[in-house]
């Protein structure tokens, strides 16, 4: 079995001295979308930030233990943030491209500014090849040089994707990319979310246990700051071995008695 | 029942009618003020005519054909294009100092300092210039002017810019980290953009402040109201400064000038408030 790209061992957080992430470990393999699921306020949205170092803008917080991202803990010495937030892309919870740039400049900037391309056409093919993978090309070839306020929820986050695609990252990170989307978007990027991870591992941070059902071939149950369970995303489901995971679900999912008949 | 509801209304009413009261007593020295410019302004640049009198020299031994302040006109539009100019290649490094690198003790102390400068008497501004550049040149000059104007609007400019760059909603300005190859560049290349109404917000404030500022050019421009500014080391007039000098005057010729310049200068910096005020209104995210 081949090294997984991820790697969190032992990672614990205080935030302003409150302790957040209690001693979490799991790994995210190589083809693989693993969720994190758990209720709101249990560290998910921290544990990413931790990953790609963006915790670092926030002076309250504090981070131990080890983050391997190919190996390399992106903690060690030597290593600086921009070096792993190249390599580590992000999608956040509300779709958020760069309002004042255009479309194609929304998907240039990361390039651009880690100076990735030599020229004007590897550019235009780095930008097309980005928006063809988070499925927009085709929606918005016509009017690249528009402003990208201007397209509907569901494409800006879709752009915000092509976005930390242009980078070629390692690992993809997506904090709740579909809180804020209706369900027809949502089923499009959960469509792209199944087709990225061939080339690339995602951590999918979700309140929503389906979303993980649907989507994950991994699931961890973080429930206030402890990793409470990890595993093949089948097996929480259906057998979990914490009875704190199985009233989680049971009270989201509903038992299925309860359920309407379709 | 009902004659409990009818005192509660009553006095509710008589609350009302008391906050309007005051709320209008508050705001009568400002409608005061307008209407005493706006009238005796009007009576003043009706005598010239609107274009002479932002065109032509004055003439104040004549209050039939008073003239305009054309010249002075003149030096505060280039005083407001430099100071603005050296404000702002200040104010936002600055700025972004405060906003971004509020970790190091360096940048608290800029933040305390920026709030003390301005609130920090600008007469005093003007008197440290003299003392300086204008000793140094040897005489009155515009660019002094410009300095001490930059000195008095840049504190403002730059809590501006930092206000501007604090409101970026949390998301995109991770966003711009995550993508960014350095701090520097997620500032400067992606959050001073989506900051840019807010600065420039910021700037027009800075410039309508320039454009009325009188105490910091007391000591510094000379305040020659006949001829046009002849260059940066020459003395020259600012329309504020005229209105200082103009009023103490007991000739009434002056005196009318000193109004229609009022005015004119109040038209000035109303209009750049409205711009920003309009600019802040179609902020969006």
């Amino acid at each position: 079995m081949p090294e997984p790209v991820l790697v969190v061992r032992n990672l614990n957080i205080w935030y302003a001295g409150r302790h957040v992430v209690k001693n979490v470990s799991f790994e995210v393999p190589d083809r693989s979308v693993f969720a994190l699921m758990g209720p709101s306020g249990s560290g998910k949205s921290t544990i990413l930030r931790a990953i790609n170092r963006l915790l670092d803008l926030y002076e309250e917080a504090e981070v131990q233990g080890e983050v391997l991202l190919d190996g390399v803990n992106v903690y060690g010495p030597g290593v600086d943030a921009p070096w792993v937030r190249r390599r580590v892309g992000m999608v956040f919870q509300y779709p958020n491209p760069f309002p004042h740039m255009s479309i194609y400049d929304n998907v240039a900037i990361g390039p651009r500014l880690n100076r990735l391309v030599k020229s004007k056409r590897e550019l235009d093919e780095l930008v097309r090849w980005a928006l063809e993978r988070a499925y927009l090309w085709d929606e918005v070839k016509d009017r690249l040089h528009q402003p990208a306020a201007k397209l509907s929820g569901g494409q800006k986050q879709r752009l915000s994707i092509a976005r930390a695609l242009a980078l070629k990252p390692r690992l993809l990170l997506m904090d709740e990319p579909t809180a804020n989307l209706d369900p027809v978007a949502t089923e499009k990027i959960e469509e792209l979310i199944l087709d990225l991870k061939k080339d690339i591992p995602i951590l999918l941070v979700t309140h929503d246990p389906q979303q993980a059902a649907r989507v994950s071939d991994y699931t961890g149950f973080l429930y206030y700051g402890e990793l409470v369970e990890v595993g093949p995303t089948g097996k929480i489901f259906t057998e979990p071995e914490n009875p704190l995971t199985e009233r989680y679900l049971l009270r989201s999912l509903g038992s299925p008695r309860a359920r309407p008949v379709d | 029942m009902p004659r409990i509801e009818a005192r509660r209304r009553l006095a509710n009413l008589a609350g009302m009618g008391l906050v309007a009261v005051l709320a209008a007593a508050a705001l009568l020295p400002l409608f005061h003020i307008v209407a005493v410019v706006a009238v005796n302004g009007v009576e003043a640049i009706e005598r010239s005519g609107v274009l002479s009198f932002l065109t032509e020299a004055p003439n104040p031994l004549d209050p039939m054909h008073p003239g305009g302040i054309g010249p002075a006109l003149e030096g505060t539009a280039l005083l407001v294009a430099l100071s603005t100019l050296f404000s702002v290649a200040l104010a936002l490094p600055a700025g972004v100092f405060i906003a971004e690198f509020r970790r190091a003790g360096v940048s608290r102390l800029t933040l305390m300092l920026t709030l003390i400068l301005v609130e920090f008497p600008t007469v005093l501004v003007g008197l440290t210039i003299y003392a300086t550049e204008v000793k140094w040149v040897g005489h009155y000059n515009m660019l002094a002017g410009a300095l001490a104007l930059a000195i008095v609007v840049l504190p403002y400019m730059a809590v501006h810019v930092s206000e501007a760059l604090r409101g970026i909603p949390r998301d995109l300005r991770e966003a711009a980290f995550s993508v960014a190859a350095s701090r520097m560049k997620a500032v400067y290349r992606v959050l001073l953009g989506v900051a840019r109404r807010g600065i420039l917000v910021g700037v027009l404030m800075g410039l309508a402040k320039a454009a009325g500022e009188t105490a910091p050019l007391l000591f510094t421009i000379g305040g020659y109201f006949q001829v046009p500014p002849q260059g940066l080391t020459g003395p020259g007039g600012a329309v504020s400064l005229l209105i200082y000098d103009y009023a103490q005057q007991a000739l009434p010729g002056y005196r009318l000038l000193a109004w229609g310049a009022a005015l004119v200068l109040m038209v000035i910096v109303f209009a750049v408030m409205i711009a920003a005020r309009l600019l802040v209104r179609e902020v969006r995210l």
